[in-house]
């Protein structure tokens, strides 16, 4: 346990010194509109610091840690608005390959030279993910929704249907027969992809392909609310230094109740959202993860809105740094589940919990 | 079963946990519990007392005092598991100020007589006390008090007036901030004195809340002589005695107990009146759930880093007040506001059952019951004050 404990304190604090460098590197500022390529340099070094496969079991080459470590990495990768989809590409994509058990694919995730991504989403607002694709004579024809980090080259893992049940395949998104229709986000894009009698690999399937799924969408819930939350926590941290130097009617914007107490709310929305995430790292049911995700989602696009009105017409530019946070919170508070659905989501877990 | 002597600080979490549901489970008269018709009860007077002195029988009383004052000794943590296990019994809450503030103040801060002679007579209810602090112009801005006492040889003579004073009516004693001198600072000038509220001079007077209860009274002094040796601490040092205990009091306030309790009524009803399939009520009483649920694990995440630092609470409990306080409120506001017309009846009425029993209800009571915990041991917009100042780093 403390083992443990000193461990994610030095993986912070390592993690703290590389996203400042980020951060304050030419190529951190996001734009609006446009998908922003995965930078394999950046990938790379992340791959170096062990971070592409801290959750694979060591006998595939990886760090083997719990989920929960991975959490605290991405609570400060939110700290630095951190515009790389490593919930989707690197997360997402090593629980299936470690469900999978194979060995030569973990190595190319591992060492960051292969892109992997997890293309399961049916439709929007919903967790289906094996109809609208479906494997016929090893070819895969069908859609696949909000497939994020799909970059030239990348490695496919689908979720389709076959006649034996739920599979989980490998195609390149290069392969023929894919269209990639592609929508910006923060940290990159979304890809709605048409599939047509596409050649594939078989991974996963059965019961071990839903399963394999499921642990990746949990993991990606809880990764998503650690960083909202801790993207939070800077967003808010900023906003405070600007009400604390810029001066109106001879006296600070801090000085203003109306403003203060707005900032004190949002603090205590953050504890929240802090406080489920950890719960939710360590227990892992289905009810506190819901709840993690309906908080952090929820309370990191209030923060992150209400910046814009605190920051006043300052706010509503782009030469400050509170869009990039509002577009951060918008793409994690919208992805893997709304604040809405999850509160569903959670409100469910919570009754059969009581009834069983 | 237990004796007196053992000390149930030493004991394993769980075992302590199971030996006081089980006390709890045997002793506690059932017609006191909490329920959905009151779900915050609260009890005062005899049947307070009584329920006080079985706990103090059987070696359950006051678990935060120190074991040779006679208390339990109870580490925060088992202070916790203490608390939780009186909710989980629907257990009547009692306003202790004698067990809570006023004990623990005297062991810190009195004199070795002082001690002697009052701590006994807490326990075994002899002494029942209120709080003196708030007066007219000095509630939330508590330092502005102006209530004097003027030492005339071996006496206090006091002079002034306290209101907002919970189950003054129902006590023996009260503890107060006087002002004893005027100073630079309003803080300075303040000292805590004991007093017997059947002193001649003493005049009390109920006030009915909104609930319909008259469980906070006006307290008048005219003259009233009171012995030097009352004073606890030092002349002129109140302020500090007084704080000393605000950290906890806010920890205590923030309990999650009553929102629990409130959102236990919620769902009663939800399904009392069949509102399961509506989706605009469910997805309110699903942000309701998810924000207890929440907030449970923030209170016992602060809780658990008060326990392990072994230093009393700091400013940023105050987010725990703030927070439950207003859960409470939204929580018995939703309550009324699904009861449709049952919400506009004022007082007790029968709720036909959809698909359960018919049920007592005071929509009306618990709604007003939770007014007042957003406004005393300082009001909200203070707590957020204190907040924005000491825990936001925000400039004033």
């Amino acid at each position: 346990m403390q083992e443990m404990d000193e461990f994610i304190a030095m993986l912070r604090d390592s993690a703290e010194g590389f996203l400042a460098d980020f951060q304050a590197s030419p190529g951190a500022k996001t734009e609006i509109a446009v998908p922003r390529p995965l930078n394999r340099e950046l990938w790379t070094a992340m791959a170096e610091l062990g971070w592409l496969g801290l959750l694979l079991p060591e006998s595939q080459g990886g760090l083997a840690l719990p989920v929960s470590a991975a959490a605290e990495l991405a609570d400060v990768m939110g700290r630095y608005r951190f515009p790389v989809p490593y919930i989707e590409a690197a997360i997402m994509p090593a629980q299936i390959l470690a469900a999978a058990d194979n060995e030569a694919l973990a190595a190319e995730l591992i060492s960051g030279e292969t892109l992997f991504s997890l293309a399961w989403q049916d439709r929007a607002g919903s967790d289906a993910a094996f109809a609208a694709c479906v494997l016929s004579d090893g070819q895969i024809s069908g859609q696949k929704s909000f497939v994020a980090a799909v970059e030239p080259g990348s490695q496919l893992l689908v979720c389709v249907s076959s006649v034996n049940g739920p599979a989980i395949v490998l195609v390149n998104s290069d392969a023929d027969g894919i269209t990639a229709q592609r929508s910006a986000t923060a940290s990159g894009s979304f890809c709605q992809l048409s599939f047509d009698k596409v050649t594939c690999t078989p991974l996963l399937a059965g019961t071990g392909a839903e399963q394999a799924l499921a642990s990746a969408i949990a993991a990606g819930r809880l990764l998503a609310s650690a960083f909202l939350s801790g993207l939070s926590r800077a967003c808010l941290r900023d906003t405070v230094d600007y009400l604390n130097q810029r001066q109106q009617f001879g006296r600070k914007l801090s000085s203003f109740q109306s403003v203060s107490h707005r900032c004190v709310d949002m603090h205590i929305h953050i504890e929240l959202a802090e406080a489920v995430w950890r719960v939710a790292a360590e227990a892992g049911d289905e009810a506190s993860l819901s709840a993690a995700k309906a908080r952090a989602s929820d309370t990191a696009q209030d923060v992150c809105r209400q910046a814009v009105q605190l920051h006043g017409a300052m706010g509503f530019t782009e030469e400050c740094s509170v869009g990039e946070y509002l577009r951060l919170a918008l793409q994690y508070g919208n992805w893997l589940g709304s604040a809405k659905s999850m509160r569903r989501a959670f409100q469910s877990a919570r009754t059969a919990e009581a009834l069983a | 079963m237990n004796s007196l002597n053992v000390n149930r600080d030493e004991m394993d979490d769980a075992d302590f946990r199971a030996e006081f549901r089980a006390f709890l489970a045997e002793h506690y008269p059932a017609e006191l519990k909490q329920d959905f018709h009151r779900p915050f009860r609260r009890l005062r007077g005899e049947p307070a007392n009584d329920w006080q002195r079985t706990l103090q029988k059987h070696g359950w009383r006051a678990p935060a005092w120190p074991r040779e004052s006679g208390g339990m000794g109870l580490s925060f943590r088992k202070q916790l598991i203490y608390h939780e296990e009186l909710e989980h019994a629907g257990v009547a809450r009692i306003i202790d100020l004698g067990e809570t503030q006023l004990g623990p103040t005297i062991i810190k801060m009195g004199s070795p007589e002082q001690s002697e002679y009052y701590l006994p007579r807490i326990l075994n209810c002899e002494h029942v006390w209120c709080q003196g602090y708030s007066e007219p112009n000095a509630g939330s801005d508590l330092a502005s008090l102006r209530t004097s006492a003027e030492l005339d040889g071996d006496e206090f003579v006091v002079n002034g007036q306290k209101i907002w004073t919970t189950h003054a009516n129902d006590s023996t004693h009260i503890f107060t901030l006087v002002r004893t001198g005027k100073f630079e600072k309003k803080q300075q000038g303040i000292s805590f004195l004991l007093i017997d509220l059947d002193t001649p001079g003493i005049s009390i007077r109920p006030i009915i809340n909104l609930a319909g209860e008259d469980e906070f009274c006006e307290v008048f002094f005219e003259n009233v002589r009171v012995p030097k040796a009352n004073l606890v601490g030092e002349l002129h040092q109140g302020w500090t005695v007084a704080k000393a205990l605000l950290g906890y009091e806010r920890v205590w306030i923030g309990s999650p107990a009553l929102a629990g309790k409130a959102l236990a009524l919620g769902e009663h009803l939800v399904q009392q009146l069949g509102l399961e399939d509506d989706r605009g009520v469910m997805d309110e009483l699903a942000q309701l759930q998810a924000d207890l649920h929440d907030y449970r694990l923030l209170y016992s995440r602060t809780c658990d880093a008060i326990a392990d630092s072994g230093k009393a609470p700091g400013p940023e409990v105050s987010m725990l007040k703030v927070y439950a306080s207003e859960l409470l409120h939204r929580l018995t506001e939703f309550n009324v506001e699904i009861g449709a017309e049952y919400g506009a009846v004022v007082g007790d009425v029968e709720i036909g059952g959809v698909s359960t029993a018919d049920m007592q209800a005071d929509l009306y009571w618990q709604l007003m019951m939770a007014r007042p915990v957003t406004i005393f041991a300082g009001a909200n917009e203070i707590q957020r004050d204190i907040l924005a100042k000491t825990v936001l780093g925000l400039q004033a």
